[in-house]
């Protein structure tokens, strides 16, 4: 090997070498970034699951703030963050809209009772975003740190807007553009974005509707609710059962009410049907139902 | 320079590159294993964190289970702190429901009557590597003889 090859050589070498530990530093640092990234992941997605497990035995709300914004994907029996980490809902019942991108979400609670106890429904709410209520309602008690708007929108808000008496056509296209619409027609829901109806009964599920933004997230978590409220039923029944067998109390025309077939379209008269009849086993001094 | 000299410098030179690149190959196989153990390490600490959880959320159940509206009492709509056993029968029907992908078992037993006993849930799979077995004291309720008695509920998890 001449003088002058060697040289050659050594920078090739020296080039070679460089690249394959610069390649290695550069691997290491977007590798180790990933990792970071999943247990960030993780960490949130069981701040979330933790917040879900807490309130689903109260009434209240809490929030989870994250220093950095982050994707939360509801998925109807899991939810995903950051399209990453995958996290099972078990059997809670919660409303969210498809998806959220906030650094600061709200975990809120409302009861669902038909005449019995179902279940706290859990309202996954991205405080960034605006709601506009449209129109005479009776919901009040929002927690102070959602921005409830009462005003029509101006022409560039962005947002979910409910509409509690019917919306004017004009200008529907372009609002649906700039966030979900939602018509609340007497015991009915309109998601006007997806032109669907849903049903609502009481303020806990008008809520759930609202902070699905849509038809199908609704659906979601309404279906789950019905199934609990189901096996609710068989439970009472199964109850009432047993009471009769054991009291000298008259249990049948409460056996018969919870031996209905419980559907959307009778739920509300099943469940003042079964509360009379739970209140008169109470004044006749007999074991309540429920 | 004498030609023998000039030989040996040139067999001199070409062994030290050849020592400088073994030494630089050893270097990056070195760095390639540490980065591998670094990131199985990574791994089987995100994966230990998960287990971890699936072991706290193994324990909350303990605590929620009583209070869940399946099984707790109730009177006129308000929720008691107790475990209604008139429901038990009925949840053990539905309860595939709420547990069907979790391997574990859920028992109550009455401490003073031991004829009273309820299996709630059982999902014993064919293979598992532990057992693990976790109890705490509740208080049953009889709601025809109107009494209350004290019971133990045991949840199990095969893992």
């Amino acid at each position: 090997m001449k003088k002058g090859q060697g040289i050659q050589f050594n920078w090739i070498f020296v080039i070679i070498a460089g690249v394959i530990i610069l390649a290695f530093f550069a691997t290491f640092a977007v590798r180790f970034k990933d990792i970071q990234d999943r247990k960030d992941n993780a960490e949130i997605a069981r701040g979330i699951d933790n917040l879900f497990y807490g309130l689903s035995a109260t009434t209240q709300y809490n929030s989870i703030d994250s220093h950095w914004t982050f994707n939360f994907k509801y998925n109807c029996d899991h939810f995903i963050i950051n399209d990453d980490y995958i996290q099972d809902l078990d059997n809670k019942i919660i409303f969210s809209a498809k998806e959220v991108n906030t650094d600061n979400i709200l975990i809120w609670t409302k009861e669902f009772k038909k005449p019995f106890f179902v279940a706290n429904l859990l309202y996954v709410i991205d405080l960034d975003k605006e709601y506009y209520l449209i129109g005479e309602n009776s919901l009040d008690d929002f927690p102070k740190s959602l921005k409830i708007n009462r005003n029509s929108p101006d022409k560039d808000d962005k947002g979910v807007f409910v509409y509690f008496r019917q919306p004017d056509p004009v200008g529907l296209n372009d609002l649906k553009e700039r966030g979900s619409v939602i018509w609340v027609d007497g015991n009915n829901i309109k998601f006007l974005n997806s032109g669907k109806e849903a049903v609502y009964y009481d303020e806990s599920t008008l809520l759930a509707a609202i902070f699905s933004e849509d038809y199908e997230e609704y659906e979601c978590g309404f279906d789950r609710l019905m199934n609990k409220y189901d096996n609710l039923r068989k439970i009472y029944y199964q109850k009432s059962n047993y009471l009769s067998t054991l009291s000298n109390c008259d249990y049948s025309l409460a056996k018969e009410i919870l031996k209905r077939n419980v559907n959307q379209d009778n739920l509300l008269d099943f469940s003042s049907s079964l509360n009379q009849e739970n209140e008169r086993l109470w004044q006749n001094g007999c074991e309540v139902i429920f | 320079m004498a030609k023998w000299l000039r030989g040996d410098l040139l067999k001199k030179g070409q062994l030290q590159t050849q020592e400088t690149m073994l030494v630089i190959f050893i270097f990056i196989v070195l760095l390639f294993v540490g980065l591998i153990i670094f990131f199985r390490f990574n791994n089987i600490s995100i994966q230990t964190e998960r287990e971890e959880y699936e072991n706290y959320k193994f324990d909350l159940l303990i605590s929620v289970f009583p209070s869940m509206a399946e099984v707790s009492c109730s009177e006129l709509g308000v929720e008691g702190e107790c475990i209604d056993v008139s429901k038990l029968e009925g949840f053990s029907s539905v309860s595939s429901d709420y547990f069907s992908n979790k391997k574990m078992t859920i028992s109550i037993n009455d401490v003073y009557l031991k004829d009273k006993s309820w299996n709630i849930f059982d999902n014993k799979p064919e293979k598992y590597d532990s057992f693990r077995n976790i109890s705490t004291p509740v208080a049953l309720y009889y709601p025809v003889e109107e009494k209350y008695s004290v019971g133990v509920l045991k949840l199990g998890w095969y893992k």
